[in-house]
């Protein structure tokens, strides 16, 4: 820790107040409190006990205290565990110790803004030779991405179209549309994974199922029968006309 | 070593506040005020008041020091702007322009 802290060039102490922006270049560590920004050509260090309200860039940022604003940084940021982040993280390296609280978007990897300045440098030299090989991972890497593009408006068409279709089989009265027609909360519950390209389509036919309760109980009302006779005709009496009369009366309300 | 450490190469667009001692080698361009010892580097500019229980200037101070023990003014120290303190050295080589207040009682 002393080579450490020999490095930290400056230091804002614990009682420290910096009212205004911080900028130039080498470490700093604050153990006090910045309100501003801090745009640094070296490494920052909010100390435990640090506070940081506003922005810090910098080649390197460790936070062991608190930041409100937005963490930049070149090469790494780190948060441990005593660490509290409202803001968004970009950095080509972001590491998350237990116990850190992190509140914000998490950018890493060659995409960030930040790394994207070195990355045309870096991936033409390496791609240069193997051009015919690298580029069927870029190709195949781009396909999940614009299927997953895709996937997101054919899931909306599907689902608008899934409507139109529940209203005309309802008319129909086929049943196991009529057990979409319960899908509607389905819907809803899908609406929230949106987010999940893949997950939207394994949710919609699975969850059918499940709110097809009513169907396996009338096939299974169509098993039972053979093994008894007297018993399936009263079941389905009684299955139907709750089901029927429970669906048409919250669709009608 | 000093609380709070504005090295060389770094600049503070604002004010900077401190119940500790203060080392300042780069530039604060905003007022530098603690309730301990200032110390302003040779590399250090400060474009606005400066106050503390003992200021040593070394750098440049565009503003007024105020300093409720004393303020000494090292040798290649650039200061335009009142001095306020019961003490008050000015070394060889110094370069002050203002008006000096010694007098006891203030602050």
């Amino acid at each position: 820790m002393t080579e450490e802290r020999a490095r930290m060039s400056s230091v804002l102490g614990a009682t420290g107040l910096v009212l205004g922006n911080v900028q130039g270049q080498g470490d700093f560590e604050v153990r006090g409190r910045v309100q501003g920004d801090i745009v640094l050509d070296g490494r920052v260090l909010v100390a435990g006990g640090g506070l940081v309200l506003g922005t810090i860039e910098a080649i390197q940022i460790l936070v062991s205290g608190t930041v409100r604003g937005d963490l930049i940084a070149e090469e790494g940021v780190e948060i441990t565990g005593s660490g509290q982040v409202e803001g968004n993280v970009t950095s080509p390296r972001v590491a998350i110790e237990s116990g850190a609280k992190v509140r914000g978007h998490l950018r890493t990897g060659d995409d960030s803004p930040v790394a994207v300045r070195g990355a045309p440098d870096l991936r033409p030299a390496a791609e240069a030779a193997p051009i015919p090989v690298a580029a069927p991972p870029v190709a195949a890497a781009a396909a999940p991405v614009a299927a997953a593009a895709a996937a997101v408006p054919d899931g909306a068409e599907q689902r608008a179209a899934g409507g139109k279709k529940r209203r005309r089989r309802r008319r129909g009265g086929d049943r196991p549309l009529s057990v979409d027609a319960n899908g509607p909360p389905t819907d809803a519950a899908g609406t929230a994974a949106t987010h999940v390209d893949e997950g939207r389509k394994d949710t919609p036919p699975a969850r059918p199922t499940r709110p097809s309760g009513p169907m396996p109980r009338a096939e299974g009302a169509g098993q039972v029968p053979p093994s008894s006779d007297g018993r399936p005709p009263r079941k389905r009496g009684k299955a139907l006309p709750t089901f029927v009369k429970g669906a048409r009366g919250h669709l009608r309300g | 070593m000093a609380d709070t450490i504005i090295s060389s190469g770094l600049i503070i667009d604002g004010n900077l506040k401190a119940d500790g001692s203060v080392r300042i080698d780069g530039q604060v361009l905003g007022r530098v005020q603690s309730s301990a010892a200032v110390e302003l580097g040779p590399t250090s500019s400060v474009s606005a008041d400066v106050q503390g229980q003992r200021v040593s200037v070394a750098g440049t101070v565009l503003g007024n020091v105020q300093a409720s023990e004393r303020v000494d003014l090292l040798s290649g120290a650039r200061l335009t702007g009142d001095v306020r303190a019961p003490r008050l050295t000015i070394a060889d080589g110094a370069s002050f322009r203002g008006k000096v207040d010694m007098e006891a009682g203030h602050d």
